[in-house]
């Protein structure tokens, strides 16, 4: 049976303890600081419950002595005054937890017993330390060994000195812009520029301007001469990242720059020349898009006469391990956590299990938030996202509402949760809600495979757009790892079908209200499936 | 009868916290009773004397031993008492326990009725 050491000076809180863990735990007594580190010392404990204010000396004081004689040791503390600076305090020492004075039966049962199942798990030796030298030595380079990311790092061996374009290629997360400083770094460019551009984020006449500058007086608003990215990039790297989103007029002119080195600036007449080597990166399958005239098949050629494939972190598992011990090394000394040991073999084996559709990104996001989350020095599985452990149940084909001290990664029961938030409205969270359009213009966006239309419904999930708060505290709740791109995914969402239902869906009114070019559009038309049918109603 | 079920009424909001267990609340009472008046004592003594941080720490003393059966009405002045107390406005401070003594003496009686609960059971 586990021990737990309850020290305050008042006699009644043990007998309520004694009452509240009964069959859970045993109970050790302490009235003073003194008498209860005394105990530490002699006898080992599964948790502590401290009172802040103690008569010999402070709580918070006795909690320090306790992390010196034992890190892994989860303290929780008691006031009476919960809204003190001092619970407050506690807290960012590393208390387990708190709670407020007067003690509730249940609620100190089933935190106690959470301490006491973290204190076992973190009892074992970590599968992953935590190492700062580590984090100082790695900087921003690639971590991986396996064989598909050694096949990358030949390639980038191999044409890293050639002055030839490089086409990236891989899903978002994989580290693409990596590759493309990487292929900068071991290039003979390497005391050149090495210059980035998003061509997604901004809108066509932008990006134009950003990649090739312009004259004074070339538009209005044009006050004086702007020296564009090729200009500035001349004897380095550009990265053009995205470039399957770039529009037809700009691909032209980049083609140009790809055959001959030479273009002008908007509104200019005078031919420039520049010595640029182009690293495009995209994730988008730009032979479809040949195939359906949105991406030019001459700018596709120039590109991919050498293509490095970035494979997803699902088909290289065999590196999560040494990617995990890379970002907790960092995320150690970035939050100034010295006490963070590493990573439990559990909480490891449920990260390698994990299918990381965001990639690396997404792991780093979530050991960077575990680390934060976590009271104790060893990540343990209960601070991973409800997300994996949804996964991780739903492979194992067992019940998501489930959980014992042995299975902890079915604690807490979420796809029951998701099920709910998918039907509930569009400030549902993770999950793409259904948006009708209102019977009219017929528009609308689903995902079929959360939500189930009945056709009575169509004005039912019709999205307002005033879901976002709601969303964003589900987010939070469900400890999100990718809190940006869902939002900024949901007010796109609402935007198009905003400005499609305002255009009775023609989309080159909507383009030109979204500066934006009917390509890009008609590609986020298709990510959000978003169904265009002349006074079809939702659903079918 | 009636009597037990007024005074079970009277604690509802700790019983509830005890998961109903009336008799760990009478156990509770028992220990916790007979420290009041000498920390009431003391806090006098603290308060003519003018030791602010002794009269802090007793004045919690006291709160912590009364919220398990009360976290409204007097609970909330001694919690008012407390912050003066911290803050230095002893007299202000003494002003108001005097004020409220009557207050917590009747409390402190209610809860008399848990021990003597206690001592039956016992």
């Amino acid at each position: 049976m586990p021990t737990v050491l309850v020290i305050d000076d008042d006699p009644s809180v043990f007998l309520l303890t004694r009452k509240a863990l009964d069959g859970i735990a045993d109970i050790v007594t302490a009235e003073t600081a003194d008498e209860g580190l005394d105990l530490i010392n002699r006898q080992k404990f599964d948790a502590v419950l401290l009172d802040i204010m103690l008569p010999d000396r402070n709580g918070l004081a006795l909690y320090c002595e306790i992390r010196e004689k034992d890190r892994r040791l989860p303290v929780i503390f008691m006031t009476v005054e919960a809204a003190s600076g001092t619970a407050i305090e506690a807290m960012q020492l590393g208390a387990f937890d708190y709670v407020a004075k007067p003690l509730s039966v249940s609620a100190l049962r089933s935190l106690i017993s959470r301490a006491i199942e973290q204190r076992e798990l973190a009892s074992v030796p970590v599968a992953i330390v935590a190492d700062e030298e580590l984090a100082k030595e790695s900087g921003e380079l690639f971590i991986g060994r396996s064989s598909p990311m050694l096949e990358v790092f030949k390639a980038i061996g191999r044409v890293s000195k050639q002055n030839v374009p490089v086409l990236v290629r891989g899903e978002s997360g994989t580290g693409k812009e990596l590759v493309a400083r990487a292929l900068f770094q071991y290039s003979h460019r390497a005391d050149g520029p090495f210059l980035a551009v998003n061509c997604a984020a901004l809108p066509d006449t932008l990006l134009e301007s950003e990649l090739f500058g312009y004259e004074k007086g070339a538009f209005t608003g044009a006050d004086s001469r702007r020296i564009g990215k090729f200009e500035q990039c001349n004897k380095g790297t550009l990265f053009l990242d995205e470039i399957g989103d770039m529009a037809s007029i700009v691909q032209a002119k980049v083609l140009r720059v790809l055959q001959d080195q030479r273009f002008e600036r908007i509104g200019g007449n005078n031919e420039l020349k520049t010595d640029v080597r182009i690293v495009a990166a995209t994730n988008r399958p730009l032979e479809e898009m040949v195939a359906e005239s949105t991406f030019r098949e001459d700018l596709l050629y120039r590109l991919n006469a050498v293509t490095i494939y970035l494979p997803p972190l699902r088909e290289r598992p065999s590196d999560i391990p040494m990617l995990i011990q890379h970002f907790l090394s960092q995320a150690k000394v970035e939050f100034n956590k010295p006490d963070l040991e590493g990573a439990s073999p559990e909480t490891v084996e449920m990260l390698k299990g994990y299918s990381w559709p965001g990639n690396v990104r997404q792991l780093r996001a979530v050991v960077r938030r575990c680390v934060l989350d976590s009271a104790l020095p060893v990540l343990v599985p209960e601070v991973l996202p409800k997300v994996i452990k949804e996964e991780l149940a739903s492979k194992n084909g067992q019940s998501h509402a489930a959980g014992t001290a042995g299975e902890p990664m079915l604690e807490s029961g979420g796809s029951t949760a998701l099920a709910a938030n998918t039907l509930d409205s569009d400030s549902a969270a993770s999950v793409m809600p259904a948006v009708g359009g209102g019977g009219t213009s017929g528009i609308h966006a689903q995902n079929p495979e959360l939500v189930p239309f009945a056709p009575d419904d169509s004005d039912a999930d019709e999205p307002n757009g005033l879901g976002l708060p709601a969303l964003v505290d589900n987010l939070f709740e469900e400890k999100s790892t990718d809190m940006y791109s869902e939002v900024i995914a949901y007010a796109e969402r609402y935007l198009l079908l905003r400005v499609l239902r305002e255009t009775e869906g023609n989309q080159s009114k909507a383009a030109a209200i979204l500066g934006i070019t009917r390509g890009k559009l008609r590609d986020r038309i298709a990510s959000y499936d978003i169904r265009l049918e002349s006074g079809v109603r939702i659903g079918e | 009868m009636n009597e037990h079920l007024a005074v079970k009424e009277r604690f509802a909001g700790a019983l509830k916290r005890l998961d109903g267990d009336f008799e760990l609340l009478c156990e509770m009472a028992a220990v916790t009773l007979p420290d009041c008046p000498d920390v009431i004592a003391r806090i006098q003594n603290e308060l003519e004397e003018g030791d602010c941080a002794k009269a802090s720490s007793s004045l919690h003393k006291l709160k912590g031993m009364l919220s398990t059966y009360e976290t409204e009405g007097v609970v909330i002045e001694i919690q008012e008492m407390l912050a003066m107390s911290r803050r230095g406005n002893l007299d202000e401070c003494k002003a108001m326990f005097d004020k409220e003594l009557p207050r917590i003496n009747n409390l402190i009686e209610e809860i008399q009725v848990l021990c003597d609960q206690a001592d039956s059971n016992a």
